[in-house]
């Protein structure tokens, strides 16, 4: 079912959740909802459930009107963040509740809903658990337990809020490839709600990356790490170096550091903050260069350098893949030249002024270098 | 136990030799006297006193009262409970502090007010006897206030219950389908059954024991208002006290049993 938000706006008490939502999701579509906690995606999540209504705006989901529909009505399935399975019912019974809620007309017979029950318990990969209490389970398969609920009442959206947040991080990736999988098998509108940057770049079709109660981005995965809309959204996803930079004449420069792989920026001289995520960055021996290696760790496949710029008081991050032939040879204290080789400037009157109300435009004059 | 704290000299052994002996004095030996005292004249004289017809009447009174009160109590009591754990709203603090109300105010003040309210002298008394309704000195001024001393214990029991399980289970019952009812029936009902009983249980033992309230406000008619803890004070002050030990064992066993269904509860709570 194809979903359109229109200016949704929520607060609790005087505090603004949601301060105007603007969202289209087409029929079928894989989607993340990502922001930190307070974000508001949860409340938009809840929504479109019925479990909480917006102080203003529409939402038409196959043209009709989503929120003058109760909640019962809406045949939603919502998987929530601890599950709320019904402790005092067997697996079964759970994943039957949907059904056997019915009024008596529409009501499937016992051993029809017996068979339908079996059968969404052998999709969630349970199939051998169904008389087990929730408490007899671990977490992964209570999570399971309660996708097979949500999806017993045949929903044309699914709703699933921080769905792997409370799995350690194995189950977790398992478990992302699986309901990606399903999806593709259902073909069912989904919308799940997660803090996890690359939970959502690896799940979903399209992310809408949320803060403070609006909406920061919407794109795909690529298009938004490539060209993160604001700073706000780049921070956002994962590490990123915030270096104060000159430009003059167009040429942007970095005391300390050599930036001729930049290309030149159509803007008026001055300071400007130049975002430079750690692999942009190479380094290179050199005792004659002003930067100093602080600090080396391992990180897997990677080794993360600490270095120091003379008018920087805070490192830069950089990384480097362990096979580079650099890489070993390098040590503390060693002195090197950086390289800055991409980095996204976001225009500074307007980061300067910004505040979070400006930072929507911002993509206008965002520029990748 | 993989680790006891050694003990360590005397002072365990005095300190447990203590609380031996309190509990010893101060309750086992009272209920051992209750018995003693009942039976003191022998086993005919014992059940001659409980067949007493005031006796009687007084338990049937007292079982009576706690019928009505431990029902009506249990419906109000998921009712507050349900309001102040699954929703918010302005006046909650105010609902719960009044709530507690029952719990520290004195049960005598609370018979004394419902005299002053419903007495023939009262607030609402006159008006209420013009229509030919007199509420004090008769069984239902007993269950009022029987009602009104008990009110917290099934809502106080349940609300923290209801707080901690939160109310994801109610959302999910409901983007399921599940109507109102449908969702109490079948998910929050199962999930405070214990609590549910283990309140009721608390509440019965006080419906029953409750003494100072039910003294103010019943008029103490000998076979027409008299509960059995005030009949176990009348046939007292008839010196005769075989006879009230007898009642008062009458009183024990109930307690004893209610303690007993306690413990169960508790234990299938867990």
């Amino acid at each position: 079912m194809s979903i359109a938000i229109r200016g949704i706006t929520k607060s609790f008490g005087t505090t603004p959740v949601l301060r105007g939502i603007d969202l289209d999701i087409a029929d079928g579509e894989l989607v993340a909802l990502l922001g930190a906690s307070g974000s508001g995606k949860t409340t938009l999540l809840r929504i479109l459930a019925g479990l909480d209504w917006p102080d203003q705006g529409d939402v038409q989901v196959d043209g009709t009107d989503w929120l003058a529909l109760e909640t019962q009505k809406r045949h939603v399935g919502f998987v929530f963040q601890h599950y709320a399975l019904f402790q005092h019912m067997r697996v079964r019974d759970n994943v039957a509740f949907g059904l056997n809620v019915r009024p008596r007309g529409q009501r499937p017979a016992a051993d029809e809903i017996r068979a339908q029950v079996d059968e969404l318990l052998n999709l969630v990969q349970i199939g051998n658990l169904g008389d087990r209490f929730p408490s007899q389970l671990s977490g992964g398969q209570r999570q399971r337990v309660a996708l097979a609920r949500a999806l017993a009442i045949k929903p044309k959206l699914l709703l699933l809020d921080e769905p792997f947040g409370a799995l350690d991080a194995r189950i977790r990736k398992d478990l992302r490839r699986w309901l990606r999988e399903l999806h593709e098998q259902l073909g069912m509108t989904t919308i799940f709600v997660t803090h996890d940057q690359e939970e959502a770049f690896e799940l979903a079709d399209r992310v809408v990356v949320m803060g403070q109660g609006r909406i920061e981005q919407i794109g795909t995965p690529d298009e938004i790490y490539d060209a993160p809309a604001s700073p706000f959204v780049a921070r956002f996803l994962g590490n990123v170096n915030e270096i104060t930079a000159e430009i003059a004449d167009g040429h942007i420069s970095v005391s300390g550091a050599e930036t001729d792989g930049l290309q030149r920026l159509a803007a008026g001289d001055g300071a400007i903050q130049l975002f430079v995520r750690p692999h942009e960055i190479l380094l290179e021996a050199a005792s004659d260069a002003p930067a100093r290696i602080r600090a080396i760790a391992s990180n897997g496949p990677v080794l993360r350098f600490d270095v120091d710029l003379p008018s920087y008081a805070k490192p830069l991050e950089v990384i480097i893949p362990r096979e580079a032939p650099l890489a070993r040879s390098l040590r503390r204290g060693d002195a090197v030249r950086v390289h800055i080789q991409h980095g996204r400037v976001f225009h500074p009157a307007l980061h300067a002024a910004n505040q979070q109300d400006q930072q929507l435009q911002a993509p206008a004059l965002h520029s990748s270098l | 136990m993989a680790h006891r704290i050694p003990a360590a000299g005397a002072m365990p052994k005095l300190l447990i030799g203590l609380g031996l002996l309190l509990t010893l004095g101060f309750i086992a030996t009272p209920i051992f006297v209750i018995f003693e005292q009942a039976f003191s004249k022998g086993l005919a004289f014992y059940l001659a006193s409980v067949q007493d017809p005031d006796t009687i009447h007084a338990v049937l009174l007292t079982l009576a009262t706690t019928v009505v009160v431990v029902p009506i109590n249990i419906v109000f009591g998921i009712a507050a409970a349900w309001a102040i754990a699954k929703f918010q709203f302005s006046g909650k603090k105010l609902l719960l502090t009044l709530l507690e109300l029952p719990f520290s105010i004195s049960p005598i003040v609370a018979g004394v007010i419902y005299l002053l309210l419903y007495g023939s002298q009262g607030l609402f008394g006159g008006w209420l006897e013009s229509y030919g309704i007199r509420l004090m000195f008769s069984w239902p001024a007993i269950v009022l206030v029987t009602l009104f001393v008990t009110s917290p214990f099934v809502a106080r029991e349940l609300i923290p219950l209801m707080q901690v399980q939160g109310n994801d289970p109610e959302e999910a019952a409901a983007t399921l389908g599940a109507s109102g009812w449908q969702i109490f029936r079948r998910v929050t009902l199962p999930a405070i059954r214990w609590a549910l009983l283990y309140g009721a249980v608390l509440c019965t033992a006080r419906a029953i024991g409750e003494f100072g309230a039910v003294s103010v406000v019943s008029g103490n008619i000998r076979g027409e208002t008299n509960t059995l803890p005030l009949q176990v004070e009348l046939l007292y002050h008839d010196y005769n006290a075989v006879g009230a030990f007898a009642a008062a064992s009458l009183l024990t066993v109930i307690a004893v049993i209610t303690l007993l269904l306690k413990a169960v509860l508790e234990r299938y709570q867990r």
